[in-house]
């Protein structure tokens, strides 16, 4: 863009052919906004025409999960019940900021209902589906967003995560995902799930656009931070301290997920492993504190159109909403007692790896997974090794490994609060070690893809 | 952090509530594990009651082919909420968020 090699006309009309072409199969996009996209490209090529300064963000296209506001489209949330709700009047932050730095948003993407989901499935829009096999789940509950950037219709897409919902996406469909510290993001404009847990983060192919994304929605917020990450990412990493998590986080040794970690432990030269205690712990808390919390904002709604929920949905807000209250109470109690232990743990330790999904990509409506020698329900599970990490808001790269040709698998980079720059430099140092890699799906649509798809 | 065995009391929470997740359907009963084990009878009747009560005061309308499954999510949930409690300090005083004098 800036040398003028290229236009952002051109690069938008290319993302949105991009989008025609697959979408159709991946199901990643709920709404392309062709002509809001192509008005902000012309107006791009206009200032550049005219010397203007360029953002470093100039002409990438992105998409948001559609619980961010755009203005002049329904947040839906994936859900039936919000097509009710009027339009938004304006952008949400996250998307101005973007937009600030360059950035042209070319849509809304398919979610989990309300995005309490780890499937990527969505009753009411259908499932978005992975572009590396679509047969397969892409995750959630960010999976459209996840699914638009694997499938190479855009390369960065915003997500939010509660409980994994950037970091499972990221894992099935190979990708780099960034969930910052809790807070670092804005979040107005965002149609909430879990008030105390929600983080706005992002999916991209290398950590390299991660932190041009990262720089671009921090340069423009109130902060105005400039401190830029992307000018730091070569650094060398061989000062910081890494560490394996053992215990919860170790457990199915001959795993995929666990063969995995070795193989970025090994890249990255870390030997240590830690013990976190009570993680099972964390994540019980979790799981109370997202139930009680998300019923309550949807109360009304579960009064009123309880039968236009997805019935999964609909179910686990119901028991939430019969939580006692001393249940809560002691599960944020205990929410600050794991908040020192972690804040403890890094005083000594600048990363931590650990898995980001107990397996691979499941295939759509596949109910349970094997785990320790038993079946455990997907929709509940497959965030076991993320929901422990989000509790008490650490930032995590997942960055994505390929074991072998047929799917990937992340693993997580968690750092200390506020250190999103440690997680980001080792991930790219994984990518020049040539251990992270996340390579544009080959498009589906052929004639094997149409048929598998709709089996 | 040094390691630490965890327990006994801390395992069994820990087991218990990894059994909850394996004998629960999160969903309706088309999700349902089919290697489950059945959970107690008088673990359905107290959710059931329970449910009953609060769905009323909430008011809450569930219909009959949602019950067993938010009862199965209900149990669920009670299973957290043991490990929770079996992590915390016998005694913990915490102050209210409020200016103080």
């Amino acid at each position: 863009m800036a040398r003028g090699t290229t236009t952002a006309e051109a690069v938008v009309s290319a993302a949105l052919s991009r989008i025609a072409a697959t979408d159709l199969i991946v199901n990643a996009f709920t709404k392309v906004d062709h002509e809001r996209a192509l008005r902000n490209a012309e107006a791009l090529d206009k200032r550049r025409a005219a010397g203007e300064p360029l953002g470093p963000l100039a002409g990438v296209p992105f998409g948001v999960k559609n619980l961010v506001d755009l203005q002049g489209i329904s947040t839906l949330a994936g859900s039936r019940i919000n097509h009710d709700r009027p339009p938004a009047l304006e952008d949400a932050p996250i998307v101005k900021r973007l937009e600030a730095a360059g950035a042209i948003c070319v849509g809304a993407q398919n979610m989990g209902e309300y995005a309490y989901d780890f499937t990527g499935e969505n009753a009411h829009f259908g499932p978005s589906r992975n572009p590396h096999d679509v047969t397969r789940m892409s995750g959630g509950s960010s999976g459209g967003s996840a699914a638009a950037v694997a499938a190479g219709m855009v390369p960065l897409s915003v997500g939010s995560d509660t409980n994994g919902s950037i970091r499972v996406p990221s894992s099935f469909c190979g990708l780099f995902g960034l969930k910052p510290t809790f807070g670092r993001f804005p979040r107005e404009g965002c149609f909430p799930f879990v008030d105390s847990l929600d983080h706005i983060g992002l999916f991209a192919r290398s950590a390299r656009d991660l932190a041009l994304g990262y720089d671009g929605v921090l340069a423009h917020g109130a902060g105005n931070i400039t401190a830029s990450l992307i000018d730091r990412l070569d650094e060398p990493v061989t000062d910081l301290r890494i560490a394996i998590a053992d215990g919860y986080f170790a457990r199915e040794p001959d795993s995929d997920a666990q063969q995995a970690v070795r193989i970025v432990a090994t890249a990255l030269g870390a030997a240590t492993i830690v013990s976190i205690p009570l993680a099972a712990q964390a994540r019980a808390a979790a799981y109370l504190i997202t139930a009680s919390e998300g019923a309550a904002l949807h109360l009304d709604r579960l009064r009123t159109r309880a039968k236009d929920f997805d019935p999964a949905v609909r179910d686990r807000l119901l028991a939430g909403a019969l939580i006692p209250a001393a249940w809560v109470q002691r599960a944020q109690k205990f929410r600050r007692l794991f908040r020192e232990h972690m804040g403890r743990l890094f005083e000594n330790l600048d990363a931590l790896l650990l898995p980001a999904t107990p397996c691979r990509a499941l295939h759509l409506e596949q109910k349970t997974f094997d785990f320790e020698g038993t079946a455990l329900p997907a929709r509940a599970n497959i965030g076991l090794y993320t929901q422990p990490i989000s509790f008490v808001g650490l930032p995590v790269v997942a960055v994505p490994i390929w074991l072998d040709a047929s799917l990937p698998i992340a693993v997580q980079i968690v750092t200390a609060p506020g250190r999103e720059d440690n997680a980001l430099r080792l991930a790219h140092a994984l990518e020049r070690l040539g251990v992270a890699r996340a390579p544009i799906a080959a498009p589906p649509g052929t004639d094997s893809n149409v048929r598998s798809a709709r089996s | 952090m040094t390691k630490h065995a965890p327990s006994p009391e801390r395992r069994a929470g820990v087991a218990s509530f990894l059994q909850a997740l394996r004998d629960s359907s999160l969903a309706a009963g088309r999700n349902r594990v089919t290697s489950a084990s059945t959970p107690r009878t008088e673990d359905h009747a107290i959710s059931s009651d329970y449910i009953t009560a609060g769905a009323t005061l909430l008011g809450l309308a569930i219909e009959p082919d949602w019950r067993e499954a938010v009862a199965t999510n209900f149990r669920l949930l009670a299973s957290a909420a043991a490990v929770v409690e079996l992590a915390l300090p016998d005694v913990e005083k915490e102050s209210a968020l409020v200016f103080k004098a």
